[in-house]
């Protein structure tokens, strides 16, 4: 069977994703999280794999650089790439959200600033909703930019919310659940079909 | 050096156009042995045309200009639309044709090409399980010609999930979420959507097996026929049974592969839809299907089906698998003269070319050092014919002639 290249966001993904895979039987046994290596085989060398940064696995994955990947529902809706999402590995569980201040809308003819790690998302979000919007990309503590007045609203991931409320945020809307997502190359589902589902159904077993 | 701003064409380096043009060839020849004749349409097409017709090339993906009279023209976005609109004008009904052509199309990223070349065919009039296997069978045939060691056509049927959604009130807004969710095999989210809209169980489950038919024909169709809910979609596994034996009968079985959650965005698709892989390249390098009802939006009624090949796929997966074009840097012959035998060179020249020869002339003094297989020398003292650091001496063209067919013969 041919290899497969499995790419991997860094991080709580990849350790929780890793022991998922040793629960059906794919072992990384030169894997270490202290390593600064970033391709592994696993003992079998069936398996290689490549540990990006997570924004950059759709990106892997669509442009057949990796077969596979193990990255959040998160980073694939704001890649917008053609990819096959296979499944749900249940990990990493939260939710978009639209945050802001509760009172603080937007005084008619001004334009709504929604400051976001995921402008794409937000975009699509509001234009669904026929509202426009201006997005201001932002990469990280994005909860400041209302309060600096950089935007009017927030889009981001939320877990238990507390980083909103200790900032005196409030959630106005929620979005999509959001969990860590299995995505395949469409080529390599195709073409390299044997090793691939072989892959997909260990990993669903594995779910179960 | 003016620095010019690359990266929206092809983005070709020079020995890529010698591989092209080969692919171009082998392929031109394939389509020709199934009967089909060459054609071509206008670069500029009606803008007009494109933005009325539902299902086809999306608004922001073509590339639009303005002629002096204010009319928008777009850069032909595809083939097959102009094709099957001049079948319409002209009242034809059967019709085999191909062409080999560039189309403009502006994605998503800004950076990304906008011009591909496309080799394909459309096959006008004929509405047979066994047009469709035979089309499929020259796609086939097309990738084992261009000697790809591993491909696959992977085959859908565009009317199996119409006709399931048929019975289900969704808003176009809805329907182009659950095909986006098909086209993703995203088993994860097709139930709750569905459950969401209220749909019926029944309705839900065949909906959420679709991404899962995938794999060998027989296994597919098996598979297939245990969720139709309607007649319609029973006469579509039917059908797709019937072109699976027809392509076993072809010997390529081993080539396909079944996907009835295959959904093209192009919308006009209305039986047997098809693209195909490399192994080892991430995009499709050809599609197609079958469009019966395209020539009704111009006012006749013609079925037809076809595919295209984008050749710059073809070309990096040819690079990529690290076979390229045998190049032709040598020619086959220099003839170096001295300026009062012109008389002599420059016909010589021209007559062997006229035999086929490559030929080049260059003066005795001149610093010009092309490799060649045969090196000629006309000096005033005589005339010399060098291949292999042998030389033979000759009198007239004549001679020469012999000579050089001795010489290619023990060659």
């Amino acid at each position: 069977m041919d290899t497969i290249t499995l790419a991997l966001a860094k991080g709580r993904t990849a350790e929780d994703s890793i022991k998922l895979l040793e629960k059906t039987g794919i072992y990384f046994d030169d894997f270490s999280n202290k390593s600064r290596k970033l391709v592994f085989y696993d003992n079998t060398g069936r398996v290689k794999l490549i540990f990006v940064k997570a924004v950059d696995v759709p990106t892997y994955v669509e442009n057949g650089a990796a077969d596979m990947g193990i990255v959040g529902k998160d980073n694939i809706m704001e890649a917008e790439a053609d990819i096959y999402e296979i499944l749900d590995l249940r990990l990493g569980q939260c939710k978009f959200a639209v945050a802001g201040f509760n009172d603080d809308q937007p005084t008619s003819g001004n334009i709504l600033t929604v400051a976001s790690k995921y402008p794409a998302v937000a975009k699509t979000h509001f234009l669904k909703k026929g509202v426009p919007v201006e997005t201001i990309k932002l990469n990280g503590s994005v909860e400041l930019a209302p309060i600096i007045g950089l935007a009017d609203v927030i889009v981001d991931i939320v877990e238990t919310g507390n980083t909103i409320k200790e900032n005196g945020l409030t959630i106005l809307e929620e979005l999509d659940s959001i969990s860590t997502r299995l995505i395949v190359n469409k080529a390599s589902f195709t073409t390299k079909s044997e090793s691939v589902h072989a892959f997909i159904n260990t990993l669903q077993t594995g779910l179960e | 050096m003016q620095p010019y701003l690359a990266g929206n064409g092809h983005n070709l380096r020079q020995t890529d156009y010698q591989l092209q043009s080969s692919l171009v060839a082998t392929i031109k020849r394939r389509f020709r042995t199934y009967g089909y004749l060459e054609t071509g349409t206008s670069t500029f097409q009606d803008y007009d045309m494109y933005s009325s017709m539902v299902g086809t090339v999306r608004k922001h993906n073509m590339i639009k200009t303005i002629d002096p009279s204010g009319d928008v023209l777009v850069l032909r976005p595809d083939m097959t639309i102009p094709i099957a609109r001049r079948m319409a004008n002209e009242k034809a009904s059967y019709r085999r044709l191909f062409y080999v052509q560039d189309v403009f199309r502006q994605l998503k990223d800004e950076s990304n090409p906008k011009e591909f070349t496309q080799a394909g065919v459309e096959c006008f009039g004929e509405d047979t399980p066994e047009n469709d296997a035979e089309t499929i069978a020259l796609a086939v045939h097309v990738l084992q010609d261009l000697e790809f060691d591993q491909f696959k056509v992977e085959i859908g049927h565009a009317g199996f999930f119409k006709d399931l959604i048929d019975e289900l009130p969704l808003s176009p807004e809805e329907l182009e979420k659950l095909q986006e969710l098909i086209q993703s095999k995203n088993l994860v989210e097709i139930r709750p959507f569905l459950n969401n809209l209220s749909v019926e169980e029944s309705i839900v489950k065949a909906i959420e097996t679709i991404p899962l038919l995938y794999g060998k024909p027989r296994d597919v169709i098996e598979r297939a026929a245990a969720i139709t809910l309607n007649s319609k979609m029973e006469r579509t596994v039917a059908y797709l049974q019937q072109v699976y034996t027809l392509l076993k009968a072809y010997g390529i079985e081993n080539c396909v592969v079944f996907d009835l959650g295959l959904i093209n965005h192009m919308d006009y698709y209305s039986g047997v839809i098809f693209q195909g892989y490399i192994t080892g390249y991430s995009k499709p390098v050809l599609m197609g299907g079958r469009y019966n009802d395209l020539a009704e939006q111009f006012g006749a009624e013609i079925p037809a089906i076809g595919f295209g090949c984008i050749i710059d796929h073809l070309l990096n997966a040819k690079k990529e698998a690290g076979q390229t074009a045998q190049t032709e840097e040598t020619v086959d012959l220099v003839i170096y003269y001295d300026q009062n035998r012109s008389s002599d060179a420059l016909p010589y020249a021209n007559q062997l070319r006229n035999q086929g020869y490559q030929v080049l002339t260059q003066t005795a003094d001149s610093t010009g050092n092309t490799p060649a297989k045969f090196i000629i020398w006309l000096t005033d003292e005589e005339s010399l014919l060098i291949h292999r650091q042998k030389q033979t001496a000759f009198q007239n063209i004549g001679e020469l002639e012999d000579l050089l067919q001795t010489e290619m013969r023990e060659n």
